[in-house]
């Protein structure tokens, strides 16, 4: 039977293709740059569809090499319970000090640096929702143990699904707050690892990134797009605006171009559409079974007159690692 | 701070949360709705239009006007007849992160003082900070239930009454309950719902020339704050006089009973639930006919806040698939036709 994971941004790429060895390499290529991206503007947040492997553990070692060296990086353990998170009272400083000591929370120890979630789907609705909390406002108010405190708390977050039936995914409140929704099924890292990126593109981009300007046409397309494909959040289309600024900054470009405007609709609003615009290329396809592999099709439905509430559902499709490992 | 008047669009969570800065006495706002709507964002910009009050300088930040509303502390001076010190501050916004403990909400042992002096002393908590002002927990539907009913208990009774570590403290917690969640997240308890005087649904904006308006300020805010906040100065300090105007005029404000009769008659066609729908709708109308300048409470006013007052309160109907709102909204319909 198939896994099951969401859709993700590279998909097209996959469908594009007939040669594997080439598709793999270009949804590789695909997922490198939604890294890259993230490596520039790790606020935007990253959801990666992956199982634990090498092709995985190679995405996460390009992540280490592009993110900055004095950035925190930091693991949350599916389980980490509230406490662990928020943190509180350390009572042993305390006692010895004779004064309340606050012992520091993952969340806030991560500030200015980046949360790597494994296990995202395990996570409790309690433990995202303080994460969104964190991603929301950049800070974070403590009110524990009879303290009081508020401490800066800009995270970047990665949450690595490694979901496989319908209903396995990482909370919603969290995801709804990741810009880049990315899938390593069937990506293939051989012959180009790390994809020609190195740190120093990364860190020129970085502080290029505060001079980059979205124009008018770059928000309306994606505003556009976002509603086209029945996204009802307008967190989405700020974040693929923000994804869209990272990709230019990348490019050395001090406003997006139609380019960074598409890949970050490819990385950010596409893996979430609802519904789908009529493409000449799903016309193709619509005569296939629905359980088919191809599975760009699953979702597609008339527009509907309003748009619906819910977020996409997962999709079946190819067997995650089959193609890299051969 | 996110200016609340660059919020686009959004006009019934608006005017609900500027209804209870006017009158406080209307009983919480619910603000349920679709994730990425602004909900936090609307209701934390409110703190920066709220007027400013005058304040004792005890504790508990009481109302010098009226001592016999106040703190243990402050009715003892007012016996004595000992003068207050008073100062002026902004009506408090006090957010209830996710996370916080039983302890910090209502107060505890001053552990500072514990440890270094060995003295006992009680440390006041977010109820005491939220005194006079609003409450805000976001994400309602994911408080431990034993929060929610600490907070119901003293939003009703207006006071904080704590027995813990060998304390036994008692003072004034007068505020306004804000709550904001998504219905996907789990639903509220009816007897919770019950407790918020309005209620408001909101969506997001379905027409693309708002949302790329929302999407636009949201990305210019972000990226300078400062200089984001300093163009909407203007327009929020017409807000906060709006409102300051409101409160003022509010007492002059005429109900007459007519405008109760249908209040009334509104709710029985509902079959809403005891009488604080009834009350709550009166009252929260009669601040929005100061917000407008009316002297006269009248139908339109009712008919606008109707669905805010009524529709979290109705009985779920087996045999009606309407909405609550649209229920409400077609009672509106045919008391205004009969």
């Amino acid at each position: 039977m198939a896994p099951l994971r969401p859709a993700a941004a590279n998909d097209s790429a996959l469908s594009a293709r007939n040669d594997s060895t080439t598709a793999g390499t270009a949804l590789w290529r695909e997922a490198l740059s939604a890294v890259a991206v993230f490596a520039v503007d790790p606020q935007i947040g990253l959801r990666l569809a992956a199982r634990a492997g090498p092709v995985r553990a190679a995405a996460l070692e390009t992540l280490h090499a592009l993110i900055a060296d004095d950035m925190p990086v930091r693991k949350m353990p599916a389980g980490i319970s509230e406490a662990a998170l928020l943190g509180g009272l350390d009572l042993a400083a305390s006692l010895h000090t004779g004064q309340p000591v606050l012992e520091k929370g993952l969340i806030a120890d991560t500030h200015g640096g980046v949360l790597i979630a494994p296990m995202a789907e395990r996570m409790t609705q309690e433990a995202a929702g303080l994460v969104s909390l964190a991603l929301d406002r950049g800070h974070l108010s403590i009110e524990r143990d009879g303290m009081s405190r508020d401490m800066p708390a800009q995270i970047g977050v990665v949450a690595l699904d490694e979901g496989m039936e319908p209903d396995e995914a990482p909370p919603e409140n969290l995801c709804e707050r990741l810009g880049l929704w990315i899938s390593l099924d069937g990506a293939d890292p051989r012959g180009e690892s790390d994809g020609g990126l190195d740190a120093e593109t990364v860190v020129s981009a970085r502080s290029r990134l505060a001079s980059v300007r979205p124009d008018d046409p770059a928000i309306e397309t994606i505003c556009q797009t976002a509603m086209a494909f029945g996204i009802v959040s307008l967190r989405a289309p700020h974040l693929a605006i923000r994804a869209a600024c990272a990709a230019a900054a990348l490019g050395g470009r001090l406003s997006p171009s139609p380019g960074d405007v598409e890949a970050a609709i490819r990385m950010v609003l596409l893996p979430r559409a609802v519904t789908m615009p009529s493409m000449p290329e799903a016309q193709d396809d619509a005569g296939d079974e629905p359980d088919e592999d191809d599975d760009a099709q699953d979702d597609e439905q008339p527009s509907p007159p309003t748009m619906p509430r819910r977020s996409p559902r997962r999709r079946a499709t190819i067997p995650m690692f089959s193609r890299a490992r051969t | 701070m996110f200016p609340f008047a660059a919020i686009v669009g959004q006009d019934q969570m608006k005017l609900a949360l500027s209804i209870a800065a006017v009158d406080p006495s209307i009983g919480g706002v619910l603000v349920f709705g679709d994730r990425g709507t602004g909900k936090s964002t609307a209701v934390r910009a409110l703190a920066a239009v709220l007027p400013e009050i005058e304040m004792t300088d005890c504790p508990y930040h009481c109302d010098p006007a009226r001592p016999d509303e106040g703190c243990e502390l402050c009715r003892s001076r007012a016996a004595s007849e000992i003068p207050q010190k008073t100062e002026a501050m902004r009506v408090p916004v006090v957010d209830l992160p996710l996370g916080a403990t039983e302890d910090r909400i209502a107060g505890s042992l001053d552990l500072e003082r514990a440890l270094s002096a060995g003295e006992k002393r009680f440390e006041p908590g977010l109820l005491a900070k939220a005194h006079r002002g609003f409450l805000y927990i976001d994400e309602i539907n994911l408080l431990e239930d034993h929060l929610v009913d600490l907070l119901l208990d003293v939003a009703a009774s207006g006071e904080n009454v704590v027995e813990r570590e060998g304390l036994s403290v008692r003072h004034p917690a007068r505020f306004v309950l804000i709550g904001s969640g998504n219905p996907e997240e789990g639903e509220l308890r009816p007897q919770l719902l019950d407790r918020f005087g309005l209620s408001v649904e909101v969506k997001t904006p379905q027409d693309l020339a708002t949302r790329i308006q929302v999407v636009k300020r949201r990305d210019a805010f972000e990226r300078d704050p400062a200089g984001f906040a300093a163009e909407y100065e203007a327009a929020n300090a017409e807000v906060r006089d709006a409102i300051l105007a409101a409160r003022r005029r509010l007492g002059t404000v005429a109900v007459p009973d007519e405008t109760l009769e249908k209040a009334a008659q509104l709710s029985i066609r509902l079959g809403t639930d005891g009488l604080r729908g009834e009350l709550t709708l009166m009252r929260a109308a009669r601040a929005l006919a100061a917000i407008s300048g009316d002297a006269v409470v009248g139908w339109s006013h009712l008919a606008a806040l109707a669905p805010l007052a009524l529709s979290h309160r109705l009985r779920r109907d087996p045999l009606d698939e309407a909405g609550s709102t649209t229920r409400v909204e077609r009672a509106v319909g045919e008391l205004a036709a009969a």
